[in-house]
């Protein structure tokens, strides 16, 4: 057995969770965001699917010492060299901050400018958007099979197929895979569902060649009827819950979670205004009691959006290659498209599991939903100058309430004190508060709706 | 024996609408409204007064009459499909409910339709439609769970199909029990399955429908087994969704066969 593999990380969504050190390999590009960083051991995955045939990107947070890595995941059918790749990490932090839930800043106009006057109030300011060689062909037990073996990148991969998942562990174990005990159960359902085992594996020799500092995504295609994400075996070197963001895109819909309860994170609200340095905060506390209102039994919804068409575009969308490089293959379909706007639907999938409350892997399906859906808290920042007009009490008086308003709102989302919410709110100006009394004329202007 | 004297259940049983499609709406609009309120089911508003002018319109063009007791079948029919059905568009809702109510009309043999006409709808609806089956909408809350076997079991005393209930949950506990052992799948998913709402309103509303199960019992006995059976399959092998609505359209034909089997059986409910 060679003794430098110590660690295996094994299933697509536990991509460094043995490991303390992993952490953090994220970036995104808002101002206020709440994109995958926010989750500290967030596996990453992109599906790109449609009818069948489905092209999977896994991405690699690994932190660790290479020649430490190895990666099994079962796939249904055996894979062939032409349909594996190595990807670039770009497109997918881009699609990560693409579908982050965001804020969006509105800022009151004067409320005694006249034509704000008319329009209610609708100025709008949006901010938000935007080694070893692994030796495949020794066959250490005959009911383990190498199906196919080659390097890809700075990965030597192998795919297995076994009759019995007890050889399946004695194989991985003999090549020299610190398998995690229980390990063998949890490969059982897919080796009796004759599902085969995708095993990766740094190639440090080319790694050094390919000067990249971090593992890079790997990518692959197949066909196959199955549309399912198995994270279950994931969850054997699993310390507490694991976080997974699925990326699905698909031609024109979104999709979901068929054996789990689909939940739309709340969305569209308006929050105080210290959001905008809180935000990561704020979203995390809000995802936690989401969590916990569906019993840790629901996978969230956080983006729905046609890339077909946004104008404006909330956030730059994927270009072209982009999208490519996440193995979107039919946008040359129909002579393509000009422009940003790409025939690809993206459905972000948040959720947050254990063994206990996702026993099954995930299933998915390809609903017929065409809406839009993101999750954005806006935040409406007063007017704070001193003002004088009839008007101008309406709008302190309306401006107190939405106050309130946005302290419940907040409550209810965090399940923070309304208590601690109020103490980190910016006070209103002396004005807000002492704005005189509305005077007879006032009030009969009032009762005329004039 | 004097009135007052009779037991709490029969009191409680003759005390129910003699036509047991009333209480049967009830619990249907009762679950809509915890499914719009709760779960998000209605992703537009519409959805409930496009299905029922959908069904209606049908009952009242067949029956040229506006009102007939039909038309309270054809209310169950479209709010069953406001509770399985999903779409951005009101009129699907309203297309779907009309495809309902007319297959029981049009498709029949000996008289007697035998799609169960919002499981046929529904199906047609997700492939034909812009529109899809919300599978996992009901979650896995235990508590929901109870709430729709005790209301659902009422509506069964009455309609008298509760033999094919307990034959599609019974066969399906055995059929993933095995499923597990031979697979090997945890546990946990035994129970998970079990405490999926959308389950429970198949096993106790849809595959219960009289009109659509076999007259005698241990005809209805077998129709659930192999409804349960086919389901299972599909799920295993085929990686169907809603494996358990496809089921019970593929088993469809065997009603009419098994009644011809046996055609000395006696129509139970009417």
């Amino acid at each position: 057995m060679r003794s430098f593999v110590s660690h295996i990380l094994i299933g697509i969504t536990c991509l460094g969770s043995a490991l303390p050190s992993n952490a953090d390999a994220f970036c995104g590009f808002f101002v206020a965001k709440a994109d995958a960083e926010l989750f500290n051991e967030a596996s990453q995955v992109v599906m790109v699917h449609d009818a069948g045939k489905t092209v999977l990107t896994m991405v690699n947070d690994y932190q660790g010492d290479p020649k430490n890595f190895a990666l099994v995941v079962p796939v249904p059918v055996v894979l062939k060299k032409e349909v594996v790749r190595v990807t670039e990490m770009g497109p997918i932090d881009h699609l990560d901050a693409f579908t982050a839930p965001r804020l969006a800043e509105y800022h009151d106009p004067d409320p005694c400018s006249e034509s704000i006057l008319r329009l209610g109030g609708k100025t709008v300011t949006e901010s938000a958007a935007l080694a070893d060689t692994f030796a495949p062909a020794e066959q250490r037990r005959s009911r383990v099979r190498v199906e196919a073996s080659f390097t890809v990148g700075e990965y030597d991969i192998v795919i297995l197929s076994a009759e019995e998942s007890n050889a399946l562990e004695s194989w991985l174990r003999d090549n020299g895979y610190d398998i995690p005990k229980g390990a063998a159960s949890a490969l059982r359902p897919y080796v009796r569902t004759d599902m085969k085992f995708f095993v990766a594996r740094v190639n440090l020799e080319n790694m050094k060649k390919s000067g990249f500092q971090k593992l890079r995504p790997l990518q692959f295609a197949f066909k196959d009827p199955r549309f399912m994400l198995p994270i279950r075996l994931g969850m054997i070197n699993a310390n507490g819950p694991q976080e997974l963001l699925a990326y699905v895109i698909t031609k024109e819909h979104r999709a979901e979670v068929t054996n789990y309860r689909n939940v739309k994170i709340p969305t569209n609200e308006n929050i105080p205004t210290f959001a905008r340095s809180e935000f990561e905060k704020i979203y995390s506390a809000a995802f936690d009691t989401q969590v916990e209102r569906a019993n840790g039994r629901a996978v969230f919804t956080e983006y729905a959006w046609n890339m077909a068409w946004c104008d404006p575009c909330a956030a730059n969308p994927l270009s072209r290659d982009e999208l490519e490089s996440l193995g979107v293959w039919w946008l040359d379909e129909g002579g393509g498209r000009r422009g940003p706007a790409q025939k690809a639907f993206v459905t972000r999938l948040h959720a947050r599991y254990d063994e206990n409350t996702f026993p099954e892997d995930l299933m998915l399906k390809v609903t017929s939903d065409r809406s839009n859906y993101q999750v954005r808290y806006v935040l409406r920042h007063p007017h704070t100058q001193p003002v004088e007009c009839s008007a101008a009490r309406d709008y302190f008086a309306r401006v107190i309430k939405r106050r309130e308003d946005e302290i419940r709102t907040l409550a209810s989302l965090t399940g923070w004190s309304r208590e601690k919410i109020r103490e980190q709110m910016e006070p209103l100006p002396e004005h807000f508060e002492k704005a005189p009394e509305k005077g007879f004329l006032d009030q009969v202007r009032d009762w005329f709706g004039d | 024996m004097t009135a007052e004297a009779a037991p709490l259940p029969r009191r409680i049983i003759t005390a129910l609408p003699a036509d047991p499609r009333k209480p049967q709406i009830v619990i249907l609009a009762s679950l809509l409204a915890f499914g719009a309120l709760y779960r998000g089911f209605l992703p537009t508003p519409w959805a409930v007064p496009a299905a029922l002018a959908g069904a209606w319109g049908v009952e009242s063009w067949v029956q040229r009459a506006g009102w007939t007791p039909r038309h309270w079948s054809g209310t169950i029919s479209a709010l069953s499909t406001v509770l399985l059905f999903r779409s951005e568009h009101a009129w699907v809702y309203g297309v779907v409910a009309a495809a309902a109510v007319a297959s029981k009309h049009y498709f029949r043999i000996d008289g007697r339709h035998f799609v169960n006409p919002t499981n046929g709808a529904v199906l047609l609806g997700s492939i034909v439609l812009p529109g899809w089956i919300g599978s996992g909408q009901w979650g896995h809350d235990l508590v929901g769970v109870f709430v729709l076997a005790g209301a659902a079991s009422l509506t069964l005393v009455r309609a008298a199909r509760i033999d094919t209930a307990l034959a599609v949950v019974l066969a399906t506990a055995a059929f993933l029990a095995s499923r597990i052992a031979f697979y090997g799948y945890p546990w946990g998913t035994f129970g998970h399955f079990f405490t999926d709402g959308a389950f429970w309103l198949f096993a106790l509303y849809m595959v219960t429908d009289p009109k659509t199960t076999p007259r005698w019992a241990t005809g209805r006995w077998l129709h659930g087994v192999l409804v349960a059976a086919v389901a299972v399959a599909l799920l295993q092998f085929w990686y169907v969704r809603d494996s358990f609505l496809w089921a019970l359209l593929a088993c469809a034909p065997l009603v009419p066969a098994l009644d011809r089997w046996r055609p000395a059986a006696k129509e139970l409910h009417r």
